[in-house]
């Protein structure tokens, strides 16, 4: 299981083509919070997630032999969970005009725009990336990130980590770096 | 690594550490997600073309609660809205009369809901009285190509019941009888 943590998408998939334990467990892991956020954002109360949330993994299961692309399967989740939220969406507006008889006065819900899905991959690539870093810059990074961290001074910041000051300087930039190092393998982007 | 210069990038990870919209599914959520694999078998490739015929889901026209089965009224003179579903495509239809009577344009959208781009599509309108030939093109009313957001447009149909065939890569689905 820890060596498919560190599997690419594209071997991820390959694992779960071949049936192996754990490949789609993981491959849930990865991506659920993508999923389940997208129906959300699209203003779906928690039970609709749920439903599109569902739908979206049975599809996933149903074309995983049709996901290639090592860097499509997050393009391919973040437009087959919107176009099921908008769906969604859309059909919860129809049936409230026609319980009601009463248009409800707001435009008819449409696809959101892209770059604030990709935010929401965005966000996953960096939280996943922090989680690989080794325990102690996992801990500096979130507290150098945290709001909290905001209004410490490096001492009150260097005790909360038990090291000391001077140390803080060139800890910070190491791990800094093994962020960035993990992001760009990732793919992120601005 | 110096956080000046960089400050930007750091920006971009604190925004994304500190968003709150992101959110884990409840377990129950997850499990059921996760028994698909114990209950469901990966499909073959896809590579015959998939005829579908859609069913309508919702028509503007029928206003407030209507019974099933139960046809639409009056065609109204104002536009009106069709939701079609042909397997994981949705497709909507919204109908503008002209203003000479007889005559109306259809602006609409395919949307698969399993996510593929369309990067090949085509709708065509044909009279749906009209025997089809049994090899060959059959002589559409009107023909739209499909935009890669699903988008059509049918310019200038005269009133009548059609059969719309709306093509999205490998599957052909059709709309049977579209009272315009």
């Amino acid at each position: 299981m820890a060596e498919l943590k560190e599997a690419s998408d594209e071997d991820l998939l390959s694992v779960c083509l071949r049936g192996e334990a754990g490949g789609w467990e993981m491959l849930l892991d990865r991506y659920a919070a993508l999923i389940y956020s997208i129906p959300l954002k699209y203003g779906l109360p928690p039970g609709d997630a749920a439903d599109v949330f569902q739908s979206v993994c049975v599809t996933l299961f149903e074309k995983l032999d049709t996901i290639r692309a090592p860097r499509g399967l997050a393009a391919w989740i973040i437009t087959t969970t919107s176009r099921q939220s908008l769906a969604v969406a859309r059909r919860r507006r129809r049936e409230q005009t026609r319980s009601t008889g009463e248009d409800p006065g707001t435009p008819d819900p449409d696809l959101l725009p892209e770059d604030e899905l990709l935010g929401l991959e965005r966000q996953r690539i960096v939280r996943a990336a922090v989680e690989r870093l080794s325990p102690r810059c996992r801990k500096l990074i979130q507290a150098l990130f945290s709001d909290v961290a905001q209004q410490q001074t490096y001492q009150q910041l260097a005790d909360g980590l038990g090291v000391p000051m001077n140390s803080l300087g060139p800890t910070r930039a190491r791990c800094l770096d093994q962020l960035k190092r993990l992001l760009v393998a990732a793919g992120y982007t601005q | 690594m110096n956080l000046d210069q960089d400050y930007t990038w750091i920006r971009g990870v604190r925004d994304a550490l500190s968003a709150a919209e992101l959110v884990e599914p409840p377990d129950w959520v997850r499990q059921r997600a996760t028994q698909l694999v114990q209950s469901v078998e990966p499909r073959a490739s896809r590579t015959l073309i998939e005829r579908v015929r859609a069913s309508l889901v919702f028509d503007s026209r029928r206003a407030g609660i209507v019974h099933a089965g139960v046809r639409a009224g009056a065609v109204l003179d104002g536009p009106w809205q069709l939701l079609y579903r042909g397997g994981d495509v949705d497709i909507d239809l919204l109908v503008r009369p002209n203003q000479d009577g007889h005559t109306l344009n259809v602006r609409g959208q395919a949307l698969p809901l399993a996510g593929e781009v369309i990067d090949a599509g085509s709708v065509e309108a044909l009279p749906a009285d009209v025997p089809r030939p049994l090899h060959g093109p059959a002589q559409a009313s009107a023909r739209s190509e499909l935009e890669p957001t699903g988008e059509f447009a049918l310019a200038n149909l005269e009133r009548g019941r059609y059969d719309v065939l709306v093509r999205v890569g490998a599957r052909e689905i059709e709309l049977s009888g579209v009272e315009l």
